[in-house]
């Protein structure tokens, strides 16, 4: 009897342990046969690449940056190293864009064999390639040929892909397009690809395609697809100032094919654009000098950390109406010689998107008059104009108004709502437009600017200009219409480099060909403290170097590691 | 050697000598007679009492009897011998006899008795100590209520008083006396606390430290792993700053750093806790801690043990009269360093020189005239000369700790309720800032005798509630640190000034950051010693513990105003709410086997463990609230309302075995392992077995050893080896499982916040994934010498960590676009080091003692093969591989500043620095191709955490004043200066005084380079080099305690109202000694100076038992 008691602790030992509690799960977790059998998930784990790739692929404002349409501001800039040519074979630019393509190429072969209905099925499908085209699009934009994935890998793939050319790589981004074009409904939630979104994004694929590989079939392509969305007629030009000024309104334009936006439940400025446009007047000790204290106060301060200033180079590309009519550069008109004041020479009577997106000397910004001028309230106080109070104010003269919304006061980690235009008609006309200047088709061309330059800009008069007269105005309207957007403005000034030198041809690395507006100095404007003269400077990058563009710049090199771990990749000339 | 100061006493000396009427049973052959003396001391209990040195020249005796009485036994050892014996008090005293023929002794002098008592320093009485005559052996052993009587001739005569594990003490005799004997620490650590059961310090194979709290408990530290720090050899503990609440993070022989696997393991009461429990544990509940070390010692924690295993035993309940003791500690915080911040004109002038670099000529900023007015602070209205360090940050912060705890009980049910109450202000001059923490910890056991069976109820837990200012300390302090001396912190009429980043406005938010946890823990304890098996004991152990963890932060500022008097706009209120609820279980069986046959020793253990547990948590958060005075979720704007929620659960289960066996206690040989299962691996991988081998040879006690009386110089010295495995859960959990991600709130469809979901890790089809195995070896040994004054350990220990699981990158595999799935790599570390622990205990007359220990520990380790990537693996110069990780990391090597233009000029600068000129951090070209690119990065500095630490305890007694305190300190350790520090953002980044030690023409040999921003020159001086490398070894005084024992007051003691009545002084952090002590206490080193500072505090306390 004893011995039996003895026995059932001794079991107890041996078998105390049950391994079944060891049977745990994630759970927190989907499994793929959850994801691909429901089409809610399945369209979730599509607004996953959106967020990943037109967060980051397709809302590239600060781009432009590159170019002299604006300077670093001391507080933390970017791209000073490749603006004035101080980048090497061992920068990267974002090579490696390898897992979105993972992504977007996983949803293709789980699409395929999904029991969604044919409308599910093809939407996301024709998300799904949207999205492919538009990482490629930005990987062909920056390297040339890259290493095309068509599928999805396996551990035990081969990873030694050489680069396609060129051709290929365009070739197979718009092929995409017409897989999404084919597949996309024509209208779709706000945010999602359409047919439209496929035809606008094809149209300003073709372009840069056309002008890299000299080949004028693909400005045909430009045409098609233009002809194609225009067709559709759901979208119309609306007022600049809705499009860029304010959320509600710029959600909702009927101009945007396509938008990102973002939702205050989970973003503040930080998240935004504006945290870096926007001057900051409390780091410096919260105080202005007692000059500016005293002449220019401010009723409230601004707590941006502004990174970046337009200027005068891109405040030149908006037109004056003068006097008798005519639009003109500011400083061929009446005003600049008759004058009066600074503010009466330079800013009267401009296009209608200068006032929608800088801010200038006695203008409202905020809850403030801001003062640009010397000793001015949102002067840096190290620039040329200088006499400021801010570090992070401006050094040209010029802040950005374009995608501020004002309606409160900016403070870092405060909610607000944002909205991107990712693509919208202007941007189609313009291209439109371009495609049309090189098959020679200059009417048309003419048509298509000026939609934008009355709508947008404001003027009355017609474009009338005809051969190179006609690329000026081209290319100052693109300019002044696309500014912050996309980067278009660096993308097209290699565009057209390219265009002029007849396509990139073997050796075009040591061509000397070099952009005119990618070289040298930047231009501000000092305006006197009272306000009356004004005087032009010019000014160097932040490193005290000014812009500098040599051709092989017209793609950015390939890392070195890649090229060391890969000996398949070849680099690109130039940066070796 | 003192004849009466060494006597072997039997083990079982505290019983009461009942019996000379019992019977033994011996049979020995040509034994030392002191082995019969054990005998018989083993089998009746009673204390035999004799003068090693007289046995000396004994003849071996050979005794073969079977129920025989004492004295029969005792007469057959002294056939022949010059030695007889006498019967005191039911104890033994040998004697030598008096040799035939002798003349008779002289006449004694008339006898008188004299009674006395002996207590241990509880104030509970000591049965079985033994009372001599000094330089006699006349003497006599306590009985149970610890009395003794004598008779006496000499009135003058002193008594020694002796008792296993207490301190020998000497006392005139007189009647009515009372001896109080002291607990002698080192006999404390006799008995080993291991895993799974205990050891004792001579039969120990394995390395494990032990310390309990005496030496510190009236120090004023915040938690006990705080004060842990340079106390035990082979334990690392780095400083996390002062603020309320903040832990140091701590290593056992620096853990597995490169598998992630730094901290130890806690265990507490034998059941596997987290470090949160530990720092909560009250330090006056702690009896003891064993620091397991290397693997011989950690096996028996198998999976979890390869950073070493921290088992805390708690206090048990003392049978007898209920005790009550009440201890308190008031202290006082105040930063022990924080560098002088800069002054309104040293701002100004810097703001100007900044500008002036900047190219903008003399003055430009500010002007002479106001400079003027600046310095003379002729219009403080204007320009004010805020000290926004003194204005939000107060000297002292109070803290403080009441403790009390409750023991006693019979033979039958012994209790033991310790509570614990701690409170730590902050210095926030309004203290907005504070923790408390409430703990109890209660045990009974209840023995069933006769049927050998101990059952333990276990219940404890605690309180902590903690409360901050919204902000953060972290970011107040960014804003304390950065604050311009110019901007006036209020207006005229003594509201807060509206401005941006007002450190005021923070800490005196109407909101708060609250974390409270509420943790209860319940143990149940069945120890059954098996009747009918001599030697075996069963234990059954249920453990249940839940914790919940809510926490609030009601985000807002003080409302701050404009000098006009309107109201400054601030971001609107917004409310977080979270909940965390853990809940676990642990359930073990443990036998456990003795068993001595002769000179043999055997011990044995096997347990099960079945461990699992849940947790569940949410969030919810409101935004816009229209005012503070509702801080519910309810008050919110619903509109913009989001939640969140997750959960987890885990399991693990292991069975634990462990075989001990000894001969004579010379040699020692252990097996120990743990067969382990795990929850992140598939089934059928799930268990390792994780076992170890270790032996112990005391060479002291070998015969060789003896005879060329080596003993003269280590009286006791053991070698020890051993080797094992132990392992750790690598990667990812469920790294088998193909995983969808769900990812919240990532992208608006039609004005929609939706939900994305993205692929998991890949996995492999095999499934061939197992726990990271870490080979341990260590070798050492133990010692004492100069008389058991000085002992020591020494250990050198290689750790080799292999089955590195992870997504190897040796060949290229970009465009999969994942990482490659989880898999056994051929990645492996290795760490090597030593520890050592010297303690000196010693007096100088009879009433001085004093003790010195010293011990350090220095480890360092390598990738010996790393899982780095193929490009990465071609740089010899920067890859992790084959290189001891004492270096800080790659970068360039910086050659100083630019003193002449000819260096500029004739050397090579990076490519895009522009614009250099003399004052600019110059870099080493070091593969000399004539450019400064990545290529030149090479691995600089030296390891931020310390690889070697040292600390020196010190203690002395007199008269019932103690002394203790400890110095500590580190080897060389880095820390990279931050951009606040370094002054890289311009004007506004000089803040402290430090900083104007730049570059210029009058002070070329300067810390900094030329002032300016890092606009200058394309940031060339604040690229990743050395330069901005700061060395933050330390030696500081950690702590000093002075006490007084007030029953040394006759009145006090005469009241009898107190067993134990004491008052202190103490401090910590009092002294320090550093290269980087201007820019920041060395221990912290928060690279921006972005942090609480550390504290030294002072503090006063009493300890009360009745």
């Amino acid at each position: 009897m004893k011995r039996i008691y003895l026995y059932i602790p001794l079991l107890a030992l041996a078998l105390g342990s049950c391994n079944k509690v060891m049977d745990t799960k994630p759970l927190d977790t989907y499994t793929a046969s959850d994801v691909w059998g429901s089409y809610s998930l399945a369209e979730g784990y599509i607004f996953n690449c959106y967020a990943n790739v037109v967060g980051s692929f397709m809302t590239r404002w600060s781009d432009d940056i590159l170019t002299k349409d604006m300077l670093n501001e001391p507080w933390g800039g970017s791209f000073e190293s490749e603006k004035t040519g101080q980048i090497d074979k061992y920068t990267d630019e974002g090579w490696d864009n390898f897992a979105n393509i993972r992504a977007v190429n996983l949803a293709l072969l789980n699409l395929r064999t999904t029991s969604f209905t044919a409308i599910e099925k093809n939407t996301l499908t024709g998300e799904a390639y949207f999205l492919r085209s538009a990482i490629y699009f930005l990987e062909a934009e920056r390297f040339g040929g890259v290493q095309l994935v068509r599928n999805v890998l396996s551990p035990d793939s081969n990873f030694a892909i050489a680069r396609s050319s060129l051709k290929d790589t365009y070739d197979f981004i718009l092929s995409d397009l017409d897989s999404a074009a084919a597949l996309l409904p024509t209208t779709n939630d706000r945010g999602r690809a359409t047919t439209g979104a496929a035809y606008a994004l094809k149209m300003r694929v073709a372009l840069q395609a056309g002008a890299f590989l000299n080949d004028d079939s693909y400005y045909q392509q430009v045409i098609q697809a233009g002809n194609k969305l225009f067709a559709e007629g759901q979208y119309s030009l609306d007022s600049y100032t809705n499009l860029f000024n304010e959320y509600s309104t710029a959600v909702t334009s009927a101009e945007n094919i396509m938008v990102f936006d973002k939702l205050s439940t989970n973003t503040s400025y930080q998240n935004t654009p504006m945290q870096s446009l926007v001057p900051n007047s409390a780091e410096t000790g919260g105080k202005l000098t007692p000059t500016a204290a005293a002449l220019f106060p401010l009723a409230e301060t601004f707590e941006g950390w502004q990174n970046f200033s337009p200027t005068q180079d891109l405040v030149d590309d908006y037109l004056v109406t003068d006097a008798d009519g005519a639009e003109k550069t500011w400083d061929q008109t009446t005003y600049a010689k008759t004058g009066g004041n600074a503010n009466t020479m330079m800013y009267q009577h401009r296009d209608l998107r200068f006032y929608a997106s800088i801010a200038y000397d006695s203008t409202r910004y905020y809850g403030n008059t801001i003062y640009t001028r010397t000793s001015g309230n949102v002067s840096n106080v190290n620039s040329p104009i200088a006499g400021g109070c801010l570090s992070e104010g401006t050094s040209t003269a010029y802040i950005f108004r374009k995608y501020i919304y004002q309606d409160n006061k900016l403070w870092y980690s405060d909610p607000v709502n944002f909205c991107y235009s990712v693509l919208r008609l202007g941007e189609a006309y313009l291209n439109y437009a371009e495609a049309s200047i090189l098959l020679g088709d200059e009417a048309t061309a003419r048509a298509y600017i000026t939609k934008t330059y009355q709508a947008h800009g404001g003027f009355t008069n017609t474009i009338t200009a005809t051969g190179t007269d006609l690329w000026t105005a081209y290319k100052r309207e693109r300019n002044v219409e696309m500014i912050l957007e996309n980067g278009d403005r660096y993308w097209s000034l290699l565009r057209w480099g390219v265009q002029t030198m007849g396509g990139l041809k073997t050796g075009y690395e040591n061509s000397g060909y070099v952009i005119p507006e990618l070289n040298g100095p930047i231009h501000g404007v000092a305006i006197t403290i009272d306000g009356r003269g004004y005087t032009l400077f010019s000014k160097n990058e932040l490193n005290n170097l000014p812009l500098l563009f040599t051709p092989k710049r017209y793609f950015f090199p390939v890392p070195y590691a890649q090229i060391q771990a890969n000996p398949l990749l070849t680099q690109n000339p130039g940066w070796n | 050697m003192q004849l009466t100061s060494v006597y072997l006493l039997a083990l079982c000396l505290q019983a009461s000598a009942a019996g000379l009427a019992q019977k033994v049973s011996i049979s020995l052959t040509d034994a030392p007679v002191s082995r019969v003396f054990t005998e018989i001391s083993r089998q009746t209990g009673v204390s035999v009492i004799y003068n090693e040195g007289w046995l000396k020249g004994l003849k071996p005796v050979t005794v073969h009897v079977r129920d025989a009485s004492v004295s029969e036994v005792l007469e057959l050892c002294f056939k022949g011998q010059p030695f007889t014996y006498e019967i005191v008090n039911n104890n033994v005293l040998i004697k030598p006899a008096a040799p035939p023929g002798a003349p008779a002794p002289p006449a004694p002098h008339p006898l008188r008795d004299i009674h006395g008592r002996v207590l241990d320093d509880k104030g509970s009485p000591v049965a079985g100590a033994s009372v001599l005559i000094k330089g006699t052996q006349v003497g006599v052993a306590t009985n149970e209520k610890g009395e003794f009587s004598l008779s006496l001739g000499d009135s003058t005569v002193r008594l020694v008083i002796s008792y296993v594990g207490m301190e020998t003490t000497e006392a005139r005799a007189r009647d009515n006396m009372v001896v109080v004997l002291k607990s002698a620490t080192q006999a404390a650590e006799d008995i080993i606390v291991v895993g799974y059961g205990k050891d004792t310090r001579q039969k120990i194979t394995s390395a494990v430290s032990t310390i309990t709290t005496d030496d510190f408990k009236n120090d004023p530290y915040t938690d006990i792993q705080s004060a842990l720090q340079g106390r035990v050899s082979g334990v690392m503990i780095n400083a996390a700053g002062g603020e309320p609440g903040s832990v140091p993070s701590m290593t056992i022989r620096g853990g597995e750093p490169l598998i992630g696997q730094t901290a130890p393991l806690y265990v507490i009461d034998g059941i596997i806790r987290d470090q949160t429990a530990f720092v909560a544990l009250n330090m006056n509940d702690i009896d003891n801690i064993s620091f397991l070390k290397d693997a011989a010692a950690t096996a028996v924690y198998g999976a979890q043990a390869s950073a070493g295993i921290v088992l805390v035993t708690t206090k048990q309940g003392k049978a007898g009269k209920m005790q009550l003791t009440y201890s308190n500690n008031m202290a006082w915080n105040t930063p022990s360093l924080f560098p002088k911040l800069l002054d309104s004109y040293q701002k100004a002038l810097v703001s100007n020189a900044v500008s002036k670099a900047l190219g903008n000529g003399n003055y430009s900023v500010y002007s002479a005239a106001v400079l003027d007015t600046i310095q003379h602070n002729l219009d403080p209205a204007e320009y004010p000369n805020t000290d926004w360090y003194h204005s939000t940050f107060r000297k002292y912060a109070l803290q403080q700790r009441h403790d009390v705890d409750v023991t006693g009980g019979n033979a039958q049910t012994r209790y033991y309720i310790g509570l614990g109450y701690f409170n730590q202000g902050s210095n926030y001059v309004n203290n907005s800032e504070k923790l408390d923490r409430f703990s109890y910890r209660s045990n009974i056991v209840s023995s069933f005798d006769k049927i050998g069976l101990d059952v333990t109820l276990g219940l404890n837990g605690y309180f902590s509630y903690q409360t901050q200012p919204p902000t953060g300390a972290a970011s107040i302090f960014s804003h304390i640190v950065a604050q311009s001396p110019l901007q006036p912190p209020y207006n005229k009429d003594g509201s807060f000034a509206g401005f941006v980043d007002d450190p005021l406005a923070e800490i005196y938010s109407p909101g708060y950051s609250r974390n409270e946890i509420f943790y209860n823990d319940g143990t149940l304890t069945f120890a059954w010693s098996v009747p009918w098996i001599k030697g075996l004991k069963l234990t059954a152990i249920g453990d249940y513990n839940l914790a919940y963890n809510p926490s609030k932060i009601f985000n807002v500022l003080a409302t701050q105003y404009n000098a006009d008097g309107t109201i400054y706009p601030t971001p609107a209120p917004t409310l977080t709410q979270e909940e965390s609820n853990t809940r676990s279980y642990d359930v073990e069986f443990h036998a456990d086997y003795s068993h001595s046959f002769g000179k043999h020793n055997l011990q044995a253990t096997a347990a099960s463990v079945t461990r699992a547990g849940s947790n569940s948590w949410f969030s919810a958060y409101r935004g816009n609230f229209p005012s503070t005075a509702i801080d519910l979720l309810s008050a919110g704007d619903a509109s913009t309302q989001v939640n969140n929620g997750s959960a987890t659960e885990w399991g693990n289960v292991g069975y634990v075995g462990r075989v001990k066996y000894d001969y004579d206690s010379r040699y020692i040989v252990e097996l120990a392992g743990r067969y382990d299962g795990s929850d992140y691996f598939p089934p059928g991988k799930r268990f390792g077995l994780f076992p170890s081998v270790s032996l112990g040879w005391a060479v002291s006690k070998e015969r060789f050893y003896v005879q060329s009386y080596l003993t003269h110089i280590f009286d006791f010295f053991k070698l020890r080896g051993s080797i094992g495995t132990t392992g750790s859960v690598g990667g990812t959990k469920y790294a088998y499982i193909p995983q969808y991600n769900v990812n919240t709130q990532v992208f608006v469809a039609n004005g929609n916040l939706e939900n994305g979901y993205s692929e998991g890790a890949l996995t492999l089809d095999n499934q061939n994934i197992t726990w990271y195995a870490t080979r341990s070896y260590d070798w050492g040994f133990d010692f004492s010498t100069l008389k058991h004054h000085l002992t020591g350990e020494f250990n050198y220990f290689f750790t080799r960590t292999t089955n590195i699981l992870g997504s190897p990158k040796f060949s290229y595999t970009d465009p999969l676009g994942q990482g490659l799935p989880q898999v056994l790599t051929n990645a492996a570390t290795r760490k090597a080091g030593i520890d050592l622990n010297l303690t000196y205990k010693g007096d100088i007359g009879r009433s001085i003692k004093y003790y010195l220990g010293f011990n350090c520990t220095y480890f360092n380790y390598l990738w010996e093969r790393s899982n780095e990537d193929s490009v990465t693996l071609t740089n010899p110069y920067t890859r992790a591989q084959g290189y001891t990780q004492s270096y800080y990391g790659a970068m360039y090597y910086a050659m100083g500043l630019y003193q002449n233009y000819q260096s500029i000029l004739n050397n090579p600068v990076r490519i895009s620095s522009t614009a250099l000129t003399l004052g600019d951090v110059q870099y080493l070209d070091a593969n000399g191709d004539g450019q400064i690119n990545a290529q030149d990065y090479r691995n600089l500095g030296k390891s931020s955490t310390p690889l070697f630490q040292y600390g020196i305890t010190f203690g002395i007694s007199y008269k019932g004043i103690s002394l203790d305190g400890l110095f500590q300190g580190t080897g060389v350790k880095d820390v990279y200066l931050g951009q606040y520090v370094q002054a890289q953002g311009g004007t506004q980044r000089y803040n402290f005084a430090f900083q104007l030690d730049y570059w210029n023409q009058y002070n070329t040999q300067s810390a900094f380079p030329r002032a300016g921003s890092s606009a200058l020159n394309n940031g060339n001086n604040y690229v990743n080099s050395s330069y901005w490398l700061v060395n933050t070894q330390y030696f500081r005084l950690k702590s000093l305690s002075l006490g007084y024992d007030l029953r040394r007051i006759p009145a006090i003691r005469q009241s009898g109202v107190f067993k134990e009545l004491s008052a202190f002084v103490s401090g910590t952090n009092l002294l320090t000694f550093s290269p980087c002590k201007k820019y920041f206490d060395p221990e912290l080193a928060d690279a921006n100076n972005f942090f609480y500072p550390v504290n030294k505090t002072y503090s006063l306390g009493v300890r009360v038992g009745f």
